[in-house]
C-alpha cells in the first residue's frame, strides 16, 4: 500500500489534503524531466525555517498560464513547462494559493516515480499541441 | 553558480527579514526588506545547493503600488541606481554582498522585460515596436501612432469579427465594440517602444459581471488573432499558400511594420494569445510583404466615390451614419475612423447643413468607407435670391 515517508512531520499532507487528482504543471530543467527537477526543500535542505510539513510537498499550477508567467518571472527555475495527470496513487494534494491562484502543494507517496508522470509541453495545452 | 560582476562589500546585511511577501512558490522568491540600511525590494534570482541568490534594489512604497498595479514590470522595480546581490545560506544567513548593477547580471537570471509581478497583471495586448535606431530619447511619435493604431485596429477588427458572430442585438454591439478596442493603457516601455493594453472589467464592458463570459469573449479575439498573426509569420520559402480570410487581413494592415523607416519589427504579445500555440509574435518586412500581396490580390477592387447629402442617424458606438438627400438620388451608409469624430458630430448637430463626403464603395460592404469629409461650401447659384 502506498505511503509517506516514515521521516515525515506528524499529520503531514494535513488532514484537509485530498487525494490528488487532476492536472498540474511544474517548471523543470530537464526536458524529458528529471528527478531532480522534482526535489522538495526538504530533501535539498533549503528553506529551513519554512513550515516542516510544506518542505516535504512539491509546488505547482493547476493553470498553465501560471506556469507560463513564473518562467517568464523566474528563468532561472527552468525554462520548461512540464504537465502531469494526477491520480490518488500518486499522492495527496491542497491548494496553497497566495497571490498565484492555484498554486498546489504536491505531496507525493514514497513509491511514486515522480519525473515519469510529467511530460514537457511545447505550447499550452490548449492548442493540443503537446511534444512528448 | 555564476561569477557576480560587482564591488564586494563589508556590509553584513543581519537580521534582514522578509516584510511583504509579493510572490511565494517554495518560499517567498519576490518581498520587500525593511532594515535599519533602508527599504529594498528582493529577488531570488538564482540557487544551488548552498545558497540562494538574491538581487536588492532600492524601492519605495510607490513603486511597490506601481508593481501590485501593474503599471510597472518587475525588471522595471530592480532598474534602480544601484543594486545589491546577496548571497544567502539555507539558515539564512548573508555570506556576501556584492554592489553591482543590474547590466551586470546575466540575461538568465533577470526576469524577462515584460514579465509584472502576478498573472493577472500580464497586458491583454502589448506591441513592441522594434528598430536598431528605437531608444528612450529617441522615439519619434510617428512611431508611437503606429504602434497604437496597429494594436487598436488590430483589435478593432477582431472584436467586429467576434461581435458579429454572436447573438447580440445591434444596439448592444455598439455598446461593446469600441469597449474592446479603446483599451486603457497599462504601460509604456522603452525598449524599443512598447505599449501595453489591460483588459476593461466585465462591468465596464456591460457583460455582465460573471468573468467567465469576459474570458469567453477575449479568447475568442485570441483565436483569430493567433490565426492572423500565424499566417503572417510563415516562412514565405515553405511554399505554404494557405488562404486568409479577409477580415484577418485587414487586421494585420496596420500592425506590421511599414517598408521603410524606424520599424524593422513588430512584436505582439500579451494575455489574448494565452492559450495559443505561442505566446509571441514577431511580425518582421516579410509579413508586410505577405500581407500587402494578399490585399492585393484577395481585396475587392475599391471605388472613389464623392457625395453631398444631410448627416442623419450617427450611430455614435459603431461610427456609421447615413447620408439622407443625397445629389446621388439615393441614400448612402457611412463609416468612418475615430478621427473624423468631431468633424461629423458638429455636422450632425446642425440643421440642414450639407455634407460633401469622400470615401471608397468596397463590393460587398454595405457602407462607404468615408477619408475625408467637408460642409458643402454654398456658391451663389446655391443661395436663394434676396428678395427685395
Amino acid at each position: 500500500m502506498a505511503h509517506f515517508p516514515a521521516n515525515w512531520p506528524e499529520n503531514c499532507p494535513p488532514s484537509d489534503a485530498e487525494d490528488a487528482r487532476g492536472t498540474v504543471y511544474r517548471l523543470v530543467k530537464s526536458d524529458p524531466p528529471i528527478a531532480d527537477d522534482f526535489r522538495s526543500h526538504a530533501e535539498l535542505g533549503k528553506m529551513l525555517k519554512a513550515p516542516p510539513c510544506l518542505r516535504h510537498g512539491l509546488s505547482t499550477f493547476r493553470r498553465y498560464e501560471e506556469a507560463s508567467h513564473q518562467r517568464d518571472l523566474f528563468p532561472a527555475l527552468g525554462g520548461k513547462i512540464a504537465m502531469a495527470e494526477l491520480k490518488p496513487e500518486h499522492g495527496k494534494t491542497k491548494l496553497t494559493q497566495g497571490k498565484q491562484p492555484t498554486h498546489t502543494t504536491w505531496w507525493p507517496y514514497e513509491e511514486v516515480q515522480r519525473a515519469g508522470l510529467f511530460h514537457c509541453l511545447t505550447a499550452s495545452p490548449d492548442t493540443q499541441n503537446v511534444g512528448r | 553558480m555564476w561569477d557576480v560582476k560587482g564591488t564586494p562589500l563589508s556590509v553584513k546585511f543581519e537580521n534582514w527579514v522578509p516584510d511583504r511577501v509579493l510572490y511565494d512558490f517554495d518560499g517567498p522568491r519576490i518581498f520587500t526588506v525593511r532594515h535599519e540600511l533602508g527599504d529594498f525590494l528582493a529577488y531570488a534570482c538564482d540557487e544551488d545547493d548552498e545558497i540562494t541568490r538574491y538581487l536588492l534594489a532600492p524601492t519605495s512604497g510607490d513603486m511597490i503600488t506601481a508593481l501590485e498595479r501593474g503599471t510597472h514590470t518587475m525588471r522595471e522595480a530592480l532598474d534602480q541606481p544601484w543594486l545589491w546581490v546577496m548571497d544567502v545560506g539555507f539558515d539564512d544567513v548573508p555570506r556576501q554582498v556584492w554592489r553591482s548593477t543590474l547590466e551586470a547580471i546575466p540575461e538568465t537570471r533577470l526576469p524577462k522585460p515584460w514579465a509584472m509581478l502576478w498573472p493577472h497583471l500580464e497586458p491583454l495586448l502589448a506591441v513592441r515596436m522594434v528598430g536598431p535606431h528605437l531608444a528612450r530619447g529617441q522615439i519619434p511619435a510617428s512611431v508611437i501612432k503606429r504602434a497604437i493604431e496597429g494594436a487598436t485596429y488590430a483589435l478593432k477588427k477582431l472584436a467586429e469579427l467576434m461581435l458579429s458572430s454572436q447573438s447580440q442585438q445591434p444596439d448592444q454591439r455598439s455598446l461593446t465594440l469600441r469597449r474592446f478596442y479603446d483599451l486603457p493603457t497599462q504601460h509604456l516601455a522603452f525598449n524599443s517602444f512598447e505599449i501595453a493594453f489591460r483588459a476593461r472589467d466585465a462591468v465596464q464592458l456591460r457583460l455582465g459581471e460573471q468573468e467567465g463570459v469576459l474570458e469567453q469573449e477575449y479568447d475568442e479575439m485570441g483565436r483569430r488573432l493567433a490565426e492572423a498573426l500565424e499566417w503572417a509569420t510563415l516562412l514565405a520559402s515553405n511554399g505554404d499558400s494557405r488562404p486568409i480570410d479577409l477580415d484577418l487581413l485587414d487586421a494585420l494592415k496596420k500592425l506590421v511594420p511599414p517598408q521603410t523607416g524606424l520599424i524593422e519589427q513588430v512584436e505582439v504579445r500579451g494575455r489574448l494569445l494565452r492559450h495559443q500555440h505561442r505566446h509571441t509574435y514577431t511580425l518582421s518586412r516579410d509579413a508586410t510583404q505577405r500581407v500587402g500581396r494578399a490585399r492585393t490580390q484577395r481585396e475587392p477592387q475599391a471605388t472613389p466615390l464623392t457625395a453631398t447629402g444631410l448627416i442623419e442617424e450617427f450611430d455614435k458606438g459603431r461610427l456609421t451614419f447615413i447620408l439622407r438627400y443625397t445629389d446621388k438620388d439615393r441614400d448612402i451608409n457611412c463609416a468612418i475612423t475615430d478621427e473624423l469624430y468631431d468633424e461629423v458630430m458638429e455636422l450632425f448637430q446642425q440643421d440642414e447643413v450639407r455634407t460633401t463626403i469622400f470615401g471608397l464603395e468596397i463590393p460587398g460592404n454595405r457602407f462607404v468607407e468615408v477619408i475625408h469629409i467637408a460642409r458643402m461650401i454654398e456658391t451663389s447659384v446655391d443661395k436663394p435670391l434676396n428678395p427685395t
